[in-house]
This record gives structure tokens, sequence and C-alpha cells, in this order.
């Protein structure tokens, strides 16, 4: 039995990479990346300075601030259980963060990614236990799917100071059922968004978009005066609400939408 | 979310105590890695002393 439970195949069932270990990689078009990262246990970095491959080892860190030189669109790769990785492009030098992969990084529970307007991509469809996630100027992001991120009660995505994202058409926070805390902002092209029923906190703005449809089911005051006053800024006359007549604070998310002339669509 | 300020630098495989930055020049800066065996560049060094929000730090615009 106990052999059974250690197999390989076991290792894979729970999330880690095939060889047993989490990974991170970078790519980069700086000559050094710098990130705040917290870890259980050992951690190597790997990474190509002038030519050559070289390697760091750093044990438990918490909130430590690590900074990587590297020869310029070299990978950076980060092995071991990091639980916290935080990477702003404007710690480094004289380059940008092209690519970020987590995908095999299961022991991740905070991720934060500031001002790197050059990667289009962040999969996170592994990493279940994420807690918290900040997307701060990654005004280039094509897509974004949140979905499995059932641990995630603090999600932050805004525009920054680098203009706002001209690619996300939708955003489904709906298999997010932990989410307490969101702020969503600089979705300039927005035009549907799911919620989720357990958020506590919502800042929502979506500044000259064509948003039209929205779900929620109004079991929340703060959330539904929020979607109310999204409503009322909306550009667009035609949209559609959805939402349950039988939530605690439907008539406040019912009757923007009735001044707008939306339409209300049972959720 | 609350942002906490990193107290310490991972460099070259050595931990140090970066606490107290906002109190060092860059040339005390240079002398703790030395200290703790980090061998960089001094270009590097000032680099690492701005990100980390050295006292006379003179953050240049990529």
């Amino acid at each position: 039995m106990l052999d059974g439970l250690l197999s390989p195949v076991f290792l894979q069932e729970a999330g880690q990479s095939g060889n047993g270990k989490n990974k991170i990689k970078l790519l980069t078009s700086s000559s050094d990346v710098s990130a705040t990262i917290s870890c259980n246990g050992n951690i190597k970095i790997q990474s190509v300075e002038n030519g050559e491959k070289k390697e760091e080892s750093y044990s438990n860190l918490e909130d430590v601030y690590t900074t990587i030189s590297c020869d310029k669109n070299t990978e950076i790769v980060i092995i071991g259980d990091v639980t916290k990785f935080a990477i702003n492009d404007e710690d480094s030098s004289d380059g940008y963060l092209q690519t970020i992969d987590v995908s095999k990084c299961n022991s991740l529970l905070n991720l934060s990614i500031t001002n790197c307007s050059y990667i289009e991509n962040v999969d996170l469809s592994k990493n279940a236990n994420l807690q918290e996630l900040v997307l701060s100027g990654c005004v280039g992001l094509l897509d974004l799917s949140l979905v499995g991120l059932e641990n995630l009660s603090y999600l932050e995505f805004d525009s920054g100071s680098d203009g706002n994202n001209a690619h996300i058409t939708e955003l489904d926070l709906s298999s997010c059922v932990s989410l307490k805390n969101a702020t969503l902002t600089g979705l300039e092209v927005i035009n549907k968004i799911k919620l989720n029923n357990s958020l506590e906190e919502l800042y929502l703005t979506t500044p000259d978009s064509t948003l039209t449809k929205i779900y929620y089911a109004a079991t929340n005051n703060v959330v539904s005066s929020t979607i109310a006053d999204v409503i009322a800024d909306a550009t667009a006359a035609d949209g559609t609400v959805y939402t349950d007549s039988e939530g605690a604070y439907y008539s406040t998310i019912a009757d923007a939408a009735t001044a707008k002339g939306w339409t209300i669509e049972q959720l | 979310m609350e942002k906490k300020k990193p107290t310490k630098l991972a460099i070259c495989g050595k931990v140090i105590s970066i606490a107290k930055i906002g109190e060092k020049s860059l040339a005390q800066f240079k002398s703790q890695l030395k200290l703790a065996g980090v061998n960089v560049s001094d270009e590097r060094v000032s680099k690492v002393y701005a990100a980390c929000g050295g006292r006379d730090a003179v953050k240049e615009s990529k």
C-alpha cells in the first residue's frame, strides 16, 4: 500500500511535476532578474551567465529579495517548493520578462507579477493551491483563465501605470469559490464578467469598455452596489445582467439595470 | 494585500540582511557584500543597492 502511495503516479496526481520537483521558469531579455521569494526547504536557481551554467542554492526563504544575473534571452529555472513568487519588471536592469511558466509549481500560494507588460500568457491551470494573485500592469496578457483556483481568496488584476489591457474580453471568476477580495481595473475591452458569490469586496472599473454581460447572484450588498455603479457608468446602451431574483440584494442591481435600459435575466 | 518589504537579500548563494539598507551608503553596502563573501561587479552592486532601496540610490529608467 505504501509503495503505491509513493509511486511516481501518486506524485503526479498530487500536482508535482514528473520528476517530483516544483519548478518556475523565466525567460528574460534582461541581464538580471529580481524577485521576492518564499520557499519551504531547499531551492536551486539555475541560470546561464557569460555562456556558462550556474546554480545557486538557498533554504527556507521567507520574503527574501533575490537577484539573479544572467545572459540576455536565456532561461532561469527555480527548482523547489516555492510558496511565494513576486516579480516586478521595473527591478530588472535592461530588458523585460518575456515568459513566466509556473505550471509546474504546485506549491505556489502567492504569485505577484507586476509591470511585466511583455508577457502574453500565464498558465495557472495547475496552481490549484494559489491563494493570492496579483497581476498589475501586465497589460500585454492576451487571456486569463482562473478556472480551478478554488483556494484563491485575493485577486488584484489592474492596469498599473502602463495603460489598460486591450485584449481580455472575458473574465470568469465563478469557480474561484474562496475569492473574497477582487480588484479588477483597466479592462478596456472586457464585455463579459462572471463573478462568484463568495466575494466580500469588489473594486471594479471598466473605463470606456464594451461591457454588456455581468453574471452575479446578488448576495452581497457591497458587490451589488459596485455592479450597480458599473452598469450606470457603462457605455453600452444594451446589456444584460444575469442575476438571481432571490438574491438578497437583487433590487440594487435590478434598479440600476432598469434605469440603464439593460435586460435582467434569471441566473 | 499587505506589501511586506523584504528584509533579506539572496545573492550568489548567500543571504544577507538589508533591513537597514536605507541607512547605508553604497560603499557600506559593498563592504557588507564583501564580508559576506559575495563577489560581484561594482556595476551589479550598484544595481542591487538601488533595487533594495539603498539610501543614496539613483534608479535609472530602462
